[in-house]
């Protein structure tokens, strides 16, 4: 359904995003983990049509057949929101303040041609209820502030899923909202992904919540592919050195600290970035090599980005 | 509160300066005798607090007293020069809201093109040019030349709508321009800052174009520091009208207000200047109930 081959976004002279390539199919989840900077935001932007201006991208990306990138801003208009929708992390910005929550969710369905005005404010009731919150003709009068943060998430799922579309974009939906709260979002997510069928890319920068949603898990650091597989085969033997640090991070319970510690400092050519490996300056396994070329794709039981799999110290 | 304050204020002010208008108001035929009949007629002679306290209880009995100089109830003179500056003054805020408000959000959704230098150009030069400048311009353009306005002078209301209406656009107009600059200006900046934001995103991510989302979600947004300026502007306003009520002659009340300082009228004085801050504290108020509109957020952390 979706197909995103080469994309590779650039800031003036700067590379953001190395030539990446991914597929999804309708009902499957493709988690994708990185920290912030490693470039998983802005594929989500890239596919949305939404990148700053300053941001070029290239490649492509096939939106059931349709190479977004080559479409006219219209064209992309009449697709985001209906055929691709997207969850922010912000669930206390990512609202209108003064806007009622009923009103913003109807607004794509009316924008799209799907429905009178009148239709859609019952269906944005019928959407608040559907995902789960209380007293939902009073909801959709209610305005953002009104309403706590895991509730407002809820509010901007039903908004994302009220045209249908076929691809949701979540980045981050739940990093911002404690624990349970988190977990509820994530069953409610699970949930409609098996009610709909439509094909989910997830987005965050916790390995542990991706777990819980993702079919296969894509590995982003540094604006490069390090690790991509089945999420089972991938947490269970994870081959490539920055995958088993991240996996390494996860039982010690503390979520929100960096996974690895760097250890000859960052990486210093920022500027028309060389070639070789992004992660050389943190790898323990790192050599010569790593930072003069970029690694080929491994395929086996994942496929992993690496000079020295298996073949190294041992991270 | 604000309004008691004002008042005593004001009546200080007034006590301070000098010059008798007892002595005025009889010129220079006064003979010492007359003078201190008069201060007894018009209460002159009791003690600054005693006449402070019947300025007071006067006014919400309704009797502001005798204007010194025209020699009739102050409350009936200032009733009719309401009725010509209420609506001046209305006009032009609207004429520079809805002008500035519009020129703005134009800027904004074409930012950093043709459109949106010429307009905030043209704004600039709307700064810079002080308002009687234009209303004198427009006299000579629109009433000496083309003819379509009168020049001066107003009617009144009994004439019909039409007529006074007319004469009150020119000057409207000219009190609005410098002021739709600095509103243009600030709902442009404030609708770029706006469109930055994270529902501006989401909204975008609906499907909105960024014309439709500019329109529904960032303006109402970018509405409040306009609101603000808008309020604060009023008091130019204020001032503005009385300089207008000179260039286009119009009988209201900022042209009463300097004939009584000219005259000594002391108690006019006190009774407009007074009026004037009233209205300041009434626009304060609609302002406040305009952000509650504008933001619901505003809404529930006010009393
Ligand atoms: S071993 Fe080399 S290629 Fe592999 S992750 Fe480390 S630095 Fe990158």
């Amino acid at each position: 359904m979706l197909v995103v081959d080469n994309l590779g976004i650039s800031l003036g002279q700067t590379r953001a995003l190395r030539p990446l390539s991914f597929s999804l199919d309708a009902g499957e989840t493709l988690g994708i983990v990185g920290e912030s900077g490693s470039g998983k935001s802005i594929t989500a932007l890239a596919i949305m049509g939404l990148l700053p201006e300053v941001m070029q991208a290239s490649g492509s990306i096939l939106l059931k057949g349709e190479n977004l990138l080559a479409l006219d801003e219209s064209s992309l208009c009449a697709l985001r929101g209906r055929r691709m929708a997207m969850i922010f992390q912000e669930p206390m910005t990512a609202l209108n303040p003064v806007m009622t929550i009923g009103r913003q969710i109807a607004e794509g369905l009316v924008l799209h041609g799907l429905m009178t005005s009148e239709a859609a404010a019952s269906e944005a009731v019928r959407l608040i209820e559907r995902v789960g919150l209380p007293e939902p003709e009073l909801r959709a009068h209610s305005y953002p502030h009104e309403l706590s943060g895991g509730q407002r998430q809820r509010a901007m799922i039903a908004m994302a899923i009220s045209c249908r579309p076929a691809l949701l974009i979540a980045d981050e939906p739940t990093s911002a909202l404690d624990v349970t709260v988190q977990a509820e979002i994530l069953a409610l997510l699970r949930e409609i992904r098996e009610e709909t069928g439509m094909g989910m890319l997830f987005i965050s920068h916790d390995l542990a919540v991706i777990s819980k949603l993702a079919n296969r898990t894509l590995v982003l650091y540094g604006g490069a592919a390090m690790e991509m597989g089945e999420t089972q085969a991938l947490l269970a033997a994870p081959r490539h050195p920055y995958t088993r640090g991240l996996i390494a991070a996860i039982p010690r319970g503390n979520a929100h600290t960096t996974p690895l510690r760097p250890i000859r400092g960052h990486v210093p050519e920022l500027h028309g970035l060389p070639d070789g490996c992004p992660f050389h300056g943190r790898c323990l396994t790192g050599t010569d090599l790593c930072r003069r070329s970029s690694p080929a794709p491994d395929v086996a039981s994942t496929t992993a980005w690496c000079h020295h799999l298996d073949g190294g110290q041992g991270a | 509160m604000t309004l008691a304050v004002a008042a005593l204020v004001v009546f200080w002010i007034l006590e301070v300066l000098p010059g008798d208008p007892a002595a005025t108001m009889l010129g220079i035929s006064a003979t010492p005798e007359t003078i201190a009949a008069l201060r007894t007629e018009l209460g002159l002679d009791q003690p600054p607090v005693a006449r402070f306290l019947g300025w007071i209880t006067g006014m919400f009995s309704g009797q502001l007293g005798i204007s010194y100089a025209y020699r009739v109830p102050v409350g009936g003179l200032i009733a009719e020069r309401v009725a010509v500056t209420l609506p001046l003054a209305v006009l032009a805020l609207m004429l520079a809201s809805s002008i500035g408000i519009a020129l703005g959000t134009l800027a904004a959704s074409k930012a950093n093109s043709v459109i949106d230098s010429v307009v905030m150009g043209v704004a600039q030069l709307g700064l810079a040019i002080p308002n009687f400048w234009f209303g004198l311009l427009f006299v000579l353009l629109f009433s000496v030349t083309l003819g379509w306005f009168p020049s001066g002078g107003f009617p009144g209301w009994s004439g019909g709508i039409l007529p006074a209406f007319q004469a009150l656009v020119l000057p409207a107009l000219a009190l609005a321009l410098p002021q739709s600059a600095v509103l243009a200006r600030l709902t442009r900046s404030s609708l770029l800052e706006t469109m930055g934001e994270d529902y501006i995103r989401t909204a975008r991510a609906k499907g909105l174009t960024r014309g439709q989302t500019l329109r529904r979600h960032a303006l109402r947004n970018a509405l409040v520091p306009v609101l603000t300026m808008m309020g604060l502007q009023f008091s130019f306003l204020v001032a503005g009208t009385i300089i207008m009520e000179n260039v286009f002659a119009l009988p209201g009340l900022g042209r009463l207000l300097v004939q009584a300082i000219g005259g000594h009228d002391l108690i006019l004085i006190k009774n407009l200047v007074l009026l004037f801050v009233g209205a300041a504290v009434i626009v304060n108020a609609i302002v406040d109930i305009a952000y509650g509109y504008a933001d619901p957020r505003l809404r529930v952390s006010r009393p």
